[in-house]
């Protein structure tokens, strides 16, 4: 299976007021048709920077992409006349946000702001059109008929849902959902997610899936890549990743879950802050809080090793996968 | 051919030479075209009500008129309007007067002594008869002939002002069928208003029918020498300086000093004649002669400089050199009062008399009106008065405030008053500061003295209203040292060239009653 | 939605009867005796007596309020000037149409010109564009408006004898005062519309629009304006408001008999009446504003126009 989307050597900085951000730094990965990458590490650590620079919707003032590939089926967007990523944003790739309260434009109604992405891909008249929105609300589980209402007057929840239909109402090729049950809760959390795995099902779409939490990749993720101070520090398959941790990084995560079944622990957060994105250090980004730290870790940055098929890990002192099993 | 094209190209040119010499032309009926005058304030309504003056008086009087005017010739005598002529009754306590009998309004009504006894009426239950002291009543006999009862036998006719040529006579038809008159006037005069934007515009045209055109002896102010007669309300004087020198205006009388010089000497002096006009206003100091004695009165008047003071005052203020200004009908070179402390700043002379009048060191109390004019002067007058070794403070007022403290029951509240004063004439304008009727045996600024009652109200007698009586007047003035007077008020008038010879009603400029070129 | 209106109105009433109280008070409390003010020092007591009588100041204070209140509000009838003797509601009925045409045709110019420059400044900001407009707007917003109107009348009556400089004949005797009473509102708007647009441009549903591939130009007009309106609406109403009561200035440099211009004679000369009337006409009218304003909001944005009518909310 050839790889659908191909990420290569990504660099995007942040100028503003003089200072330079350094947000994603020489990022690569790839999705597989149909598969779903999970994008995980924590925030600001540059994943919706990425998610937004496939879909160049980066505010452009500030965000510059400085370096890289981002080849879609072979054809590398970066390189594409602004009249044509109209064409693949929205219809091609589409996005899901992380804020449904904000997400949807509060003066329009719900179905006009589904219309309007379908009548942008698709030469549709507006009857089709409206139509064809109520359907795409009925497959995200909202009534037809609630078509003319307006965003306050459904729940978070139901948001988010409006959110999925305009989403895929053009049946897009790649989804990049952006965090999508954070603002949720639990409960909502577990209902959004299993929409979301249906519809992928059943239209075939890649995905990347960007979050902080374990659990929800644990759930809907083939693959994972894990991300820290704008790097990617591991990559690979879900059990790659959850079975055998290797990047120091990868296992703090891991081991800063809190364990429900042990008695009396104390929680074990990964020691000290990441660092200052205007500031980064010379050498590995985590060698401040890595306990194996050396020399060359602060003098050099690491690159992607291979230490399985298909399992990479960025670090000098890490050979082997680890042994240490993940997950809660 | 081509001589008469020749000749009428230079008919043609003669005529364009001909009319540019003029900004507006004459008429056939002699009369000129059209003159467009600045006012600064609304006229608002167009009452026979001539109280509230403002810059009504302007087109006031070319459109009602009163029984009496006073003289062209400023005399301060009577001369016969409305009223053909009087007889003193009854040792004079009431005159037989005899109305023309050819006065028509505008609607036609023929004003009878009925008319004339319901203006009369009209104006004091209105609550604005002003100075109507003397005035009883009036007493039709016929249509034409009625008696004016007075109270008491008038000394002087000064006293009669307001009734006999302040009150105005309209039609009480008129009256009625024009709804109060206060949007659609009807009068008797030379003038006609054809048209009133409130606010805006007054448009007055000349009379045809106008009763006094068969009538040689009335005063010049009742005929229309021009044909149309515009005021546009322009509140802003620096923008009817531009309405000048665009053409639109022709006639301001509110020319700041600081702009007149183009008028006067630069690039419009070719269109504009200017004016410097003097009003009949001044302003004065008057110490309240009960707590300051003479000497320190002495000591005030010379540690006061009005040159300096009117510099401080603003552009509009010369130096006063008598009681009185120039503009006034009665005066007269004489009473120009050079060697005075009127004229004369003295400080050594003025510590002399502080230290002989006593001065205890207390602090003086300057009162005024709360008028930019009037606080910086009395501001340096503070000062001017500091270097003299007197204290004092300030104490700006509302006018009507100002009214109730200067009466004599507050006579403890106040030292030294500095407002502006005006008249009819010059002993007219004494009346306030020199008649102690005002205050039942005392002046307003509480002098009580006889003797300068006796030669005030000489003075103001017809018989004796002349240069030497009045000098006596201000004679005494300065020996006793009662009242200073600071600044005369000058503005700019400013009016085309087409206008050979202005016309001054009584000390106000009339263009509607001016003299143009070819007339 | 009508009971909101209704209900708005009979607030009204209650705003224009409680500012007819207050402003009664004020002048009645005002220190002076109008009647002498008005006849001056040589008028004598009993000439000043009828006056006070006339004007009705004879009577106690609640005797004076009562018939005040009365008049104005039952009878509708405002009374005569003290100083001339036209009747006030007539001269204000003539006088509002002016300051209206100067007021309103100002504010139209703010609201385009105001909120065309602050969005052309807003999706450029940084660049020049949002400088140079942010610079005009800080001169037009510093400059008082009396001096922009001096320098019109220097430049277009005297030097290009273009305009007329004062008065009201012809159509073209209102081009200045209107000119020169909306650069003030136009800075504002400007500035308004401005930081408007920089909260919505930086709003997430604007990244929606962006993420479903629409034209810039389209999310400008469909995404970001409607929603960065509502901030603009409320200048606006105040601006109205403000729009009446501002006038005194530029009615007094372009010699315009308008309601500002009568305000100011009153207030000057003493002529309470005239103020009082004045008063209350400029609380009708800033009533009037911000109804309109609030109804603007309920036409424009659906969740306010739920509250206004308690509509069903759905969960």
């Amino acid at each position: 299976m050839s790889d659908f989307l191909k990420v290569k050597d990504l660099e995007v900085i942040y100028t503003q007021a003089g200072r330079t951000v350094h947000a994603v730094n020489g990022v690569s990965l790839e999705v597989r048709k149909g598969h779903t990458l999970g994008l995980v590490g924590e925030t600001g650590a540059g994943k919706t920077t990425i998610a937004k620079a496939i879909l160049r919707i980066l505010p452009d003032p500030p965000a510059k992409i400085k370096r890289g590939e981002i080849l879609l089926d072979g054809e590398d967007l970066l390189k594409k006349p602004e009249s044509e990523m109209l064409q693949v944003r929205g219809g091609k790739i589409a996005m899901i946000f992380q804020d449904p309260m904000t997400a949807l434009n509060p003066l329009m109604t719900v179905g006009d702001q589904i219309l309007e992405v379908l009548t942008l891909h698709n030469d549709y008249d507006i009857k089709t059109g409206m139509k064809k929105a109520g359907e795409m609300l009925e497959t995200v589980g909202i009534p037809a008929e609630r078509y003319g209402e307006y965003p306050h007057q459904f729940s978070g929840g139901m948001k988010q849902r409006v959110v999925i239909a305009m989403a895929l109402a053009c049946n897009p090729e790649l989804l990049l959902a952006d965090e999508p049950t954070t603002a949720l809760d639990v409960t909502i959390q577990a209902q959004v997610l299993d929409l979301i795995n249906e519809l992928k099902e059943k239209f075939q779409t890649s995905m990347i899936l960007i979050t902080h939490d374990l659990g929800v990749i644990a759930q809907t993720c083939e693959n994972v890549a894990v991300i820290y101070a704008g790097s990617i520090v591991e990559s690979g398959t879900r059990e790659d990743i959850f079975d055998h941790p290797t990047h120091p990084y990868t296992i703090g995560l891991f081991e800063s879950l809190p364990n429900m079944t042990a008695e009396g622990e104390k929680l074990k957060p990964i020691a000290g802050m990441p660092p200052d994105p205007t500031d980064l250090p010379e050498g590995c980004a985590f060698a401040p809080r890595c306990p194996y730290a050396t020399e060359e870790c602060r003098r050099r940055k690491p690159e992607m090793k291979e230490l399985s098929p298909g399992h990479l890990c960025a670090c000098f002192n890490r050979n082997e996968p680890g042994t240490l099993k993940g997950g809660a | 051919m081509k001589k008469l094209v020749s000749l009428l190209l230079a008919l043609c040119l003669l005529c364009a030479v001909m009319g540019s010499a003029m900004a507006g032309t004459l008429l056939d009926n002699g009369r000129y075209d059209k003159l467009v005058v600045a006012i600064d304030t609304d006229p608002q309504d167009l009452e026979g009500d001539d109280t509230n003056l403002g810059s009504r008086y302007f087109w006031i009087y070319g459109v009602y008129e009163s029984l009496f005017d006073f003289a062209d010739d400023s005399s301060g005598k009577l001369m016969p309007a409305m009223a053909k002529e009087y007889e003193e009754v009854d040792g004079g306590k009431s005159w037989k007067v005899t109305l023309n009998n050819d006065i028509y309004d505008w609607d036609g009504n023929n004003i009878t002594s009925s008319d004339v006894k319901y203006c009369f009426e009209w104006i004091i239950n209105r609550g604005q008869a002003m100075r109507f002291d003397f005035f009883d009543s009036i007493e039709p006999i016929d249509d034409y002939t009625f008696y004016i009862h007075w109270k008491d036998v008038p000394p002087a006719i000064a006293e009669l002002e307001f009734p006999l040529a302040r009150t105005l006579i309209w039609s009480e038809k008129a009256y009625n069928d024009h709804n109060g008159m206060t949007q659609d006037a009807c009068g008797t005069g030379c003038y006609k208003i054809t048209s009133f934007v409130p606010g805006s515009k007054l448009v007055m045209e000349a009379n045809d029918e106008y009763w006094g055109l068969n009538h040689p002896e009335l005063s010049k102010r009742h005929t229309a020498t021009v044909q149309t007669l515009e005021m546009d309300v322009v509140a802003e004087a620096s923008t009817a300086v531009i309405g000048l020198e665009q053409g639109n205006l022709d006639v301001c009388s509110y020319v700041p000093l600081s702009m007149l010089d183009e008028f006067q000497n630069g690039a419009q002096s070719a269109n504009y004649t200017v004016e410097i006009v003097t009003q009949g206003d001044y302003y004065l100091m008057a110490p309240n002669a009960q707590t300051i004695n003479e000497d320190l009165r002495k000591a005030i008047f010379y540690a006061v400089d009005n040159g300096v003071l009117c510099q401080a005052m603003g552009g509009s203020f010369s130096p006063a050199t008598t009681i009185g200004t120039e503009a006034f009908s009665d005066y007269d070179e004489s009473l120009e009062m050079t060697g005075t402390f009127i004229t004369d700043y003295d400080l050594a002379k003025a510590k002399e008399y502080v230290a002989s009048s006593g001065y205890d060191g207390r602090e003086i109390v300057l009162i005024s009106n709360n008028s930019e004019v009037t606080s910086k002067a009395c501001q340096m007058i503070q000062v001017m008065l500091l270097q003299a070794g007197i204290n004092s403070k300030i104490s700006l007022v509302t006018p009507d405030v100002y009214n109730t403290i200067t009466s004599p029951q507050h006579s403890d509240e106040w030292d030294v008053m500095v407002q502006q004063l005006g008249g009819p004439n010059m002993v007219g304008s004494w009346h306030l500061i020199f008649d102690n009727e005002v205050n039942n045996g005392i002046t307003f600024s509480l002098i009580d003295d006889p003797e300068l009652q006796e030669l005030y109200e000489a003075a103001v007698a017809d018989a004796t209203h002349d240069a030497e009586h009045m000098r006596a007047v201000l004679d005494h003035d300065v020996e006793h040292a009662y009242i200073y007077p600071i600044a005369k008020i000058s503005t700019g008038l400013v009016y085309t060239k087409d206008i050979a010879e202005m016309f001054y009603r009584e000390g106000y400029y009339t263009p509607g009653a001016a003299t143009f070129v070819g007339q | 939605m009508s009971r909101y209106i209704l209900k708005r109105i009979l607030g009204m009433i209650v705003i224009l009867w409680c500012a007819g109280l207050v402003i009664f008070t004020l002048t009645y409390l005002v220190p002076g005796d109008p009647a002498s003010l008005l006849l001056g020092k040589e008028a004598s007591q009993e000439t000043i007596e009828i006056k006070r009588h006339v004007m009705g100041l004879d009577k106690s204070f609640l005797g004076q309020l009562g018939s005040y209140m009365y008049n104005t509000f039952v009878r509708l009838d405002f009374g005569e000037s003290w100083v001339f003797s036209s009747s006030v509601i007539s001269e204000l009925g003539v006088r509002l149409p002016r300051t209206l045409i100067v007021g309103l045709a100002a504010m139209v110019l703010n609201v385009v010109f105001g909120t065309l420059l602050g969005i052309f400044a807003g999706t450029h900001e940084g660049r020049w564009q949002d400088s140079l407009v942010m610079i005009i707007a800080m001169v037009f917003v510093s400059a008082p408006d009396f001096f922009v109107a001096l320098l019109m009348i220097l430049l277009f009556s005297l030097k290009l004898n273009w305009l007329p400089a004062y008065g009201i004949d012809s159509w073209k005797c209102y081009v200045m005062p209107i000119l020169a009473s909306s650069f003030g509102g136009i800075a504002i708007n400007a500035r308004q519309a401005r930081s408007s647009m920089l909260e919505v441009i930086r709003a997430d549903f604007v990244t929606t629009a962006r993420s479903k591939g629409q034209k810039e130009g389209i999310i400008v007009r469909k995404h970001m304006l409607p929603n960065a309106m509502m901030p603009i609406i409320t200048g606006v109403g105040g601006g109205l408001a403000g729009v009446i009561a501002g006038s005194p200035v530029i009615e007094t440099v372009f010699s315009i008999p308008g309601v500002g211009a009568y305000l100011l004679s009153g207030v000057n000369q003493h002529d309470y009446p005239v103020v009082r009337a004045c008063v209350i006409f400029f609380a009708l009218f800033a009533s009037i504003a911000v109804l309109i304003m609030d109804l603007c909001y309920a036409f424009l944005d659906p969740r306010i126009k739920a509250q206004y009518s308690k509509g069903k909310k759905v969960k």
